[in-house]
């Protein structure tokens, strides 16, 4: 989770005209669309959007991405704000960490809304460039060298078979543990 | 149970968390009750973890910014707050005020909790409260203003 100043204000406020979106969006069920519960797709499409999103992630696949995630696409925790910045994060990722995969696990739907699991490993044999740190920092990493492995959840809103809205929560204490960023300091001995 | 019961249970347990009263979790928590994320079992151990974490945290409060169930499952997604005033983990109060997002994950079997599983990312919160710093490797790095 990205903890800028910037994010926490946006995901407040923005959160709550979600849940407006959500309460409203759960009134008008059965009365568009009886077969879906109100929505045009149904919960199992949307899981298997879903399923697509992570192995076109894990393939490089950016054109199965561009058919799978809405031109304006919103990343509430990561601030991405369109299709291109989505896009541009994934790619720095892709070259920080060449072998990145994720792994899903644990998935639920409900309304437009699909929850789930994942886990994200790699190796951090490149530049890390801009990436999300405590207050409100971004840093910009030589190559450690180091594995990772973090376990994170995600939220994501489809609309029409397409990713609109996503939220997500990341270990990034574990994550820059691992790559040897941070320590604690002041805990008691354990 | 239908979803809204499992909602109904998992939203009066969050205000019962915001209004600091644990009197209903005999009522919802399972004896078979398992918490993987701190390590808790039965609704004795969640009692003990919570009343721990609010001497740390007496102010904190958790706000439901979403809410989504299907089968036995309800996730919430919810922003807390809270000032550090009192030992938590072992740590002296430090009078820092956090801000917490997180998704906690819910199992409800027969009207009772089975499990609850949490995802925050403590980077900041620690951050926030001064238990973590950069090493060595970090000084290299450069930090830009994101703002």
């Amino acid at each position: 989770m990205i903890w800028d100043a910037h994010a926490i204000y946006a995901c407040t406020s923005l959160g709550n005209s979600s849940a407006r979106i959500f309460s409203i969006s759960h009134k008008n069920r059965n009365v568009t669309n009886r077969k879906y519960g109100g929505y045009s797709m149904s919960l199992e499409e949307n899981k298997a959007t879903i399923r697509r999103y992570t192995e076109a992630c894990n393939k490089r696949n950016v054109a199965l991405l561009k058919e799978l995630i809405s031109p304006n696409y919103f990343h509430f925790t990561l601030q991405l704000r369109s299709w291109k910045e989505y896009i541009e994060f994934e790619t720095s990722l892709w070259k920080a960490f060449p072998d990145l995969h994720e792994t899903n696990e644990d998935i639920i739907a409900e309304g437009d809304k699909v929850c789930y699991r994942f886990k994200l490993m790699g190796t951090n044999t490149g530049e890390l460039r801009g990436f999300p740190a405590p207050s409100g920092m971004k840093i910009t990493l030589a190559p450690t060298g180091k594995k990772f492995t973090v376990t994170g959840v995600s939220i994501k809103r489809i609309v029409d078979g397409k990713i609109v809205e996503s939220w997500a929560v990341y270990d990034l204490l574990d994550f820059y543990r691992q790559l040897g960023v941070i320590e604690y300091k002041g805990f008691p001995e354990e | 149970m239908s979803l809204e019961e499992n909602r109904t249970i998992i939203l009066s347990l969050y205000e019962a968390d915001n209004k600091k009263d644990l009197s209903i979790l005999d009522e919802f928590i399972s004896p078979n009750f398992y918490d993987p994320t701190f390590q808790l079992q039965g609704p004795e151990s969640y009692r003990q973890f919570e009343t721990a974490f609010f001497k740390g945290f007496p102010d904190w409060i958790e706000t439901i910014e979403d809410i989504i169930a299907e089968g036995d499952k309800v996730w919430v997604r919810f922003t807390a707050t809270g000032t550090h005033k009192g030992e938590w983990l072992g740590l002296a109060p430090t009078g820092k005020k956090i801000t917490l997002k997180a998704v906690q994950i819910w199992r409800i079997v027969d009207g009772k909790v089975v499990s609850k599983d949490s995802f925050g990312d403590l980077l900041d919160a620690f951050k926030q409260i001064g238990v973590i710093e950069y090493t060595e490797k970090a000084k290299g790095f450069s930090l830009l203003d994101d703002t």
